[in-house]
């Protein structure tokens, strides 16, 4: 096979739906972390399990109790969030403007979320059923072949894009989004201004587990579901958020689409090995240029 | 991978079973103990396999295999080996799935429980970190593991059996059966994790392929936890590939590799030659694995495997069978046929008779035979019939009976 077999017009298009389809899926999960740095300076390194969480509870509310999925999705965020918070008064409060101290505390936590799923669902892998099965096929009278995409990574886009806009709407354009904002930029400050930092991060905390478990709900859906779920989101999240700026929303939608294309691409044009060398390369690269991320604010 | 699916209890069954323990609290209220014959003399099996962790279905294949092997001896009197007759005995530790623990459980099996014979692990790693405690100490060792060391070792494998085929052993027969019965598909493309398992299965598999007449036309290695292998599939279809072989990939990356070859738009074979693992690929995949064909150990549809699971079931097990049971069952039943022919439970006397024990009907296999000489220098691999598992109205059905080339 020859580099020139695969610059077809049909190939590459469809490898620019398979990049949007990854890239959303990228964005999806690295909302959450970006969240819990911008507002708390909290690294999540459990991030990936609060994704895992999502993973079962839309395994139970879809594929157990039969709930109808659009509600399942963010049911299962909602218990997991809620949930969450017994994490969050016994654990993350320790750790606000803690950097260092929340990356070490919030791996061992990480650890005991993960072992304690193996003790109660074991360590075989899962399918939560699937929603969506068919194939949409088009743009046949355009590239002579039809486009392939999968209806289930049609909804992961659009949960996605719809994900990524009402978070942009909340922080940017309503009250309590200003109250987030202006503890993120100063929590002296803020509180002076007689905004309750305490109840801001309770709030951000609620959405930031409420986005990573509805990532992690659709993540094991077009994937599967297992104790191991969370460790490829963190990864993914990691570099999206230091790729785009720490705290940065815009930075994390651009760090999404920068990772998610630039490995279907590599990998489809010259294979998994270049794809990786490749994409960290350029991670590594822009971090040199630019510490504080493409969209990030030096510190 | 293959279900045995649990039956609820019969009204009639419920009967017995609440009469059974109504007439077993009437005789130990009036003192009368019911004693059931059995020799006074034990021998202990030792076995080494995964109780927790990823390999834990493999490690629960080893444990049941050999119970079931045990438990029908036992049954009919126990073992006679020339002018005594043994109570058999089980002793298993769990390797955890690692070398480390491979070699904790085995050294605890030789030194504490002195047991002269081991069945299992399965994994690779366990297997030969067990031959390094079990060969100086003269103890045979009855495992599994894909890994070539396995069988040919500094220690020539003297002591040692491989107990379930390997690529060298099924792949010619899948290779020829796919020439055959595909003649049209003439590409075949795999991938693998970009680890010393993977580097070691693609060279093999291209060899057993290319000599088999096909053409391999698209292989790459991936990074251990990709979830996305959608870009490498794209890369395999646009090299005109029309076999995709899932080879020896995990049970849920081969789910994946199947949905997402198919959500691609491939409508060529999928199959397996690895494996076995049809049920969690067909719970990973769903709708997607029909049609998906695989390499597998066990037909649950014969008599004899209908049989095996009932067996199974008896013993209170439910829910998923290990295809890999059948092989350690027959394993123990070997051992045991190789005491009773030389009279014998003395490793050094049982290390020359185990591979002598040809043509032997296992009760879940019709013949078992050994080789290994050509391939490892050594005959102490078994070679078992194996089976070509398809996946057709979302049921897994037996396409092919297949048997390891002899020698």
């Amino acid at each position: 096979m020859s580099f020139t077999d695969l610059l077809t017009p049909v190939l590459m298009g469809q490898v620019l739906l398979d990049g949007m389809s990854i890239s959303s899926i990228y964005i999806l999960i690295a909302l959450g972390f970006t969240l819990l740095f911008g507002i708390m300076r909290v690294v999540n390194f459990a991030h990936g399990e609060f994704a895992m969480l999502g993973g079962w509870g839309l395994y139970y509310l879809y594929g157990q109790f039969n709930v109808p999925f659009l509600l399942a999705v963010p049911l299962a965020g909602a218990i997991v969030a809620v949930c969450s918070l017994v994490f969050e008064q016994f654990v993350f409060r320790f750790f606000y403007q803690k950097m260092f101290q929340s990356m070490i505390g919030l791996l061992g936590l990480s650890t005991a979320m993960i072992y304690t799923a193996v003790i109660i669902w074991d360590a075989y892998e899962r399918q939560i059923p699937p929603a969506f099965t068919s194939t949409l096929e088009f743009g046949e009278s355009i590239f002579g072949e039809s486009l392939l995409l999968p209806t289930d990574r049609v909804v992961v886009f659009l949960v996605s894009m719809a994900t990524l806009a009402a978070f942009y709407f909340l922080i940017m354009h309503t009250r309590m989004g200003l109250g987030m904002r202006a503890a993120a930029q100063d929590v002296e400050v803020a509180e002076a201004m007689g905004i309750r930092t305490r109840t801001v991060y309770r709030q951000a905390f609620l959405l930031a587990i409420f986005m990573t478990a509805v990532a992690g709900a659709l993540y094991g859906q077009i994937y599967f579901l297992s104790y191991e779920l969370g460790s490829q989101p963190l990864l993914k999240a990691f570099i999206v958020v230091i790729l785009g700026g720490m705290g940065s929303i815009p930075g994390a939608a651009l760090g999404g689409v920068i990772l998610g294309m630039s490995e279907t691409f590599l990998a489809t044009l010259f294979g998994a090995a270049v794809s990786n060398f490749v994409s960290f390369g350029v991670v590594i690269l822009i971090l040199i240029i630019r510490p504080w991320g493409l969209l990030g604010k030096p510190e | 991978m293959t279900t045995t699916k649990g039956k609820g209890i019969s009204r009639r069954q419920g009967m017995k079973l609440v009469a059974g323990i109504a007439t077993t609290g009437a005789l130990m209220g009036s003192g009368i103990k019911v004693v059931r014959s059995q020799p006074s003399e034990a021998l202990v099996i030792g076995g080494v396999g995964s109780l927790s962790g990823g390999g834990t279905n493999w490690g629960l294949a080893i444990q049941r295999g050999t119970l079931m092997a045990l438990d029908e001896v036992n049954k009919a009197g126990g073992l006679k080996v020339g002018e005594k007759t043994y109570r058999l005995e089980h002793k298993m530790y769990d390797d955890q799935y690692t070398a480390q623990g491979g070699a904790t459980a085995a050294t605890r099996l030789v030194n504490e429980d002195r047991v002269k014979y081991i069945i299992g692990p399965v994994a690779s790693a366990a297997s030969l970190a067990v031959l390094g405690v079990t060969q100086p100490n003269k103890v045979i060792l009855m495992s599994g593991g894909y890994a070539t060391g396995v069988m040919v070792n500094n220690f020539k494998s003297e002591y040692n059996f491989r107990v379930h085929n390997t690529p060298p052993e099924f792949m010619p027969a899948i290779t020829a059966w796919l020439r055959q019965t595909y003649p049209q598909r003439q590409r075949i493309g795999f991938i693998a994790a970009n680890d010393a398992t993977g580097q070691s299965v693609v060279p093999q598999l291209k060899k057993f392929y290319e000599e088999g007449g096909l053409t391999v036309s698209y292989t790459d290695f991936f990074e251990r936890g990709t979830r996305e292998f959608t870009p490498l599939l794209r890369r395999m279809i646009a090299a005109r590939t029309d076999i995709f072989d899932v080879d020896g990939n995990t049970p849920a990356d081969s789910g994946l590799m199947v949905r997402q070859m198919r959500q691609a738009g491939f409508r060529g074979l999928i199959i397996q030659a690895g494996g076995p693992a049809v049920e969690q690929v067909m719970e990973i995949a769903g709708p997607l694995a029909e049609g998906f064909q695989s390499y597998d150990m066990l037909n649950f549809d014969s008599d004899r495997g209908k049989r095996f699971a009932e067996q199974y079931r008896a013993l209170g097990w439910q829910g998923i069978m290990d295809a890999q049971t059948g092989a350690f069952y027959t394993a123990t039943k070997v051992l045991m046929e190789a005491m009773r022919r030389s009279g014998s439970t003395e490793p050094d006397v049982l290390k020359n008779v185990i591979s002598t024990v040809d043509n032997y009907d296992s009760g879940v296999y019709s013949k078992i035979s050994w080789g290994g000489q050509r391939s490892y220098g050594v005959k102490h691999q078994m070679l078992l019939p194996f089976y070509i598992a398809e996946v057709k109205n979302r049921r897994i059905t037996w396409a092919a009976e297949l048997f390891p080339p002899a020698g």
